[in-house]
């Protein structure tokens, strides 16, 4: 025999051993998350209509629907993503490919990987002080925006920074090398090139944003409102504040029960949907640009 | 007056010198090759005309560098303008991830507004220069990376043709391609001289002696030997030429 086994008998045991171990733990995981969907689907899947979506909460929140709640958090997260996308792209721009001192970037990343270890319900505090109390905006969905495109800068920023650093070099010397300026090979090269990378985190972003609750307590969320909201300093009903309302305070909270799962389960699809668009936009990337 | 020249030019990346007060001088529409081993400063050189070296943190020169008498690291020069007037192409293709056509068109777009009929006419023509018109003329929209790799450097050619500019700038163009698609790109140069001044990088010693007028050796950050190309190969002067092209060194 040239060949001799080298791994001993009881060594491979081990090693047998490890990996159904390993294995086990990571379905029981994956088990934990699909009975978590599960149960939600079970407990909520019962109140979800048309009118759930559409309908104002009535008698003291146990029927009716979450329509405002529901346009209320769209509107939030279309301020915050749309603010946050253009402030994050235009800093990711500068520190990607714009600065000229290595030492500032390395500064700035410092700040940015602090900011992302802020609880979010600091953000609260500070959005109140900032945009609610100093800037005058009140309690609203404008308040409440800006609060979560603070939040989110620091995820984005550095996932625009990235996209745009994996362009690679080489195009954006041939674009400079055939008489384009720095700022016509961003914007022809550079940019396009790095969208779909940029839209990933941004899905991502709106995925997470829709299911944050501390920064919009004190900014934006009223308890209860009967109507929709009307314009962008209005305060607004907010999915993940009214879901936190319903298991917590309502006037007779088993009532009111079936209708937090429903909303659970709303704010758990709007997520997921936004999660697979971003693994989409991954997909099609790869597809696309082997960069 | 001269399509090129060097006069005293010493280059440095920070503290390290990477060319050593090189003086050349070349005539219009000449090939000149530009030969050493890696890290010997030929690619710096190349570089220099046009000025993509101004990037590379701690970039300083001294001498002048002149094309057409001008000497275009004056302060009053725009670097952007320079690189209209000088195509490069890389060692690697660098297709842009669009079509044909547009990579093509991409340099004439950054500048005044041409009529689209115009530009048409130009990236034929361009894409004719660079001998790749009849392999491509029918898939034109198609993305410029479904091209093979040899297709893709004639592209670029094509692209870096297109602006009309009067020197040509190759950083080995062909090492990066198969024998065949190699054979094709001299071909191109051969024809090319007849318009162009170009200056080209290459590891190859062979292609330096089939495709250059003019054959430059660099070592060390200092030019070494220059001469035509004939003679250089033929009956080398230092013997760090002599030993270089005979092989056995870099």
């Amino acid at each position: 025999m040239r060949y001799k086994a080298v791994t001993s008998v009881p060594k491979r045991w081990v090693e047998g051993l490890a990996t159904a171990l390993i294995t086990l733990i990571s379905w029981v995981a994956l088990g934990a998350l699909g009975g978590v969907v599960a149960f939600l689907l079970y407990k909520g899947a019962g109140v979800l209509s048309w009118a759930f979506f559409t309908d104002l909460p009535r008698r003291g929140m146990q029927s009716g629907g979450i329509g405002p709640a529901l346009v209320g958090s769209i509107y939030v997260t279309l301020v915050a993503i749309g603010v946050g996308s253009l402030v994050a792209t235009a800093a990711g721009a500068y520190m990607s490919e714009f600065a000229t001192s290595r030492r500032i970037v390395r500064f700035l990343e410092f700040l940015i990987n602090t900011l992302a270890g802020i609880p979010s319900v600091v953000y609260g505090l500070f959005g109140l002080a900032l945009f609610v109390v100093a800037l005058g905006l009140g309690a609203s969905i404008l308040a409440g925006g800006l609060t979560l495109a603070l939040l989110s800068l620091p995820l984005l920023v550095r996932n625009a920074q990235e996209a745009f650093g994996a362009v690679p070099k080489a195009l954006k010397e041939a674009s400079i090398g055939l008489g384009a300026s720095e700022l016509q090979t961003f914007f022809r090269i550079t940019l396009p090139i790095a969208l779909p990378r940029i839209l990933t985190g941004l899905a991502l972003a709106t995925g997470r944003v829709l299911g944050e609750t501390a920064p919009i307590l004190f900014t934006a969320a009223v308890y209860y409102l009967p109507t929709y909201p009307k314009g962008l300093l209005e305060p607004t009903m907010l999915l993940p504040y009214h879901l936190y309302v319903l298991v917590t305070s309502g006037v007779d909270i088993r009532q009111t029960y079936p209708m937090a799962f429903g909303t659970a389960l709303t704010l758990l699809g709007l997520t997921l949907a936004f999660t697979g668009l971003a693994a989409y936009l991954r997909f099609r990337l790869k597809r696309h640009y082997r960069v | 007056m001269y399509k090129l020249e060097t006069r005293a030019v010493s280059v440095w990346y920070g503290n390290y010198q990477a060319l050593k007060g090189v003086s050349l001088a070349l005539e219009r529409n000449q090939v000149l090759a530009l030969i050493g081993p890696s890290g010997c400063g030929k690619s710096t050189f190349l570089r220099l005309f046009n000025r993509m070296n101004d990037f590379i943190e701690g970039f300083r020169l001294e001498g002048e560098v002149l094309i057409d008498g001008e000497n275009i690291y004056a302060p009053q020069v725009d670097p952007v303008h320079l690189r209209r007037r000088v195509g490069m192409v890389f060692q690697k293709p660098t297709p842009f991830p669009f079509s044909i056509y547009e990579n093509v068109a991409y340099g004439l777009r950054l500048q005044n507004r041409l009529p689209e009929s115009q530009i048409r006419e130009r990236v034929e023509h361009a894409l004719r220069q660079a001998a790749l018109w009849e392999e491509v003329r029918d898939n034109l929209k198609k993305s410029a990376l479904m091209l093979s790799g040899g297709q893709q450097q004639r592209l670029c050619i094509a692209r870096a043709l297109a602006v009309r500019p009067s020197l040509l700038l190759m950083d080995e163009p062909t090492s990066a391609l198969d024998p065949i698609s190699t054979a094709k790109i001299e071909e191109l140069i051969h024809e090319l001289r007849q318009h162009y001044t170009i200056v080209i990088v290459t590891h190859n010693m062979q292609q330096a002696a089939r495709v250059s007028d003019m054959t430059a050796f660099f070592y060390m950050g200092q030019l070494i030997e220059y001469g035509r190309t004939k003679d250089f190969f033929t009956n080398p002067q230092h013997p760090e030429t002599i030993r270089y092209i005979t092989g056995r060194f870099g």
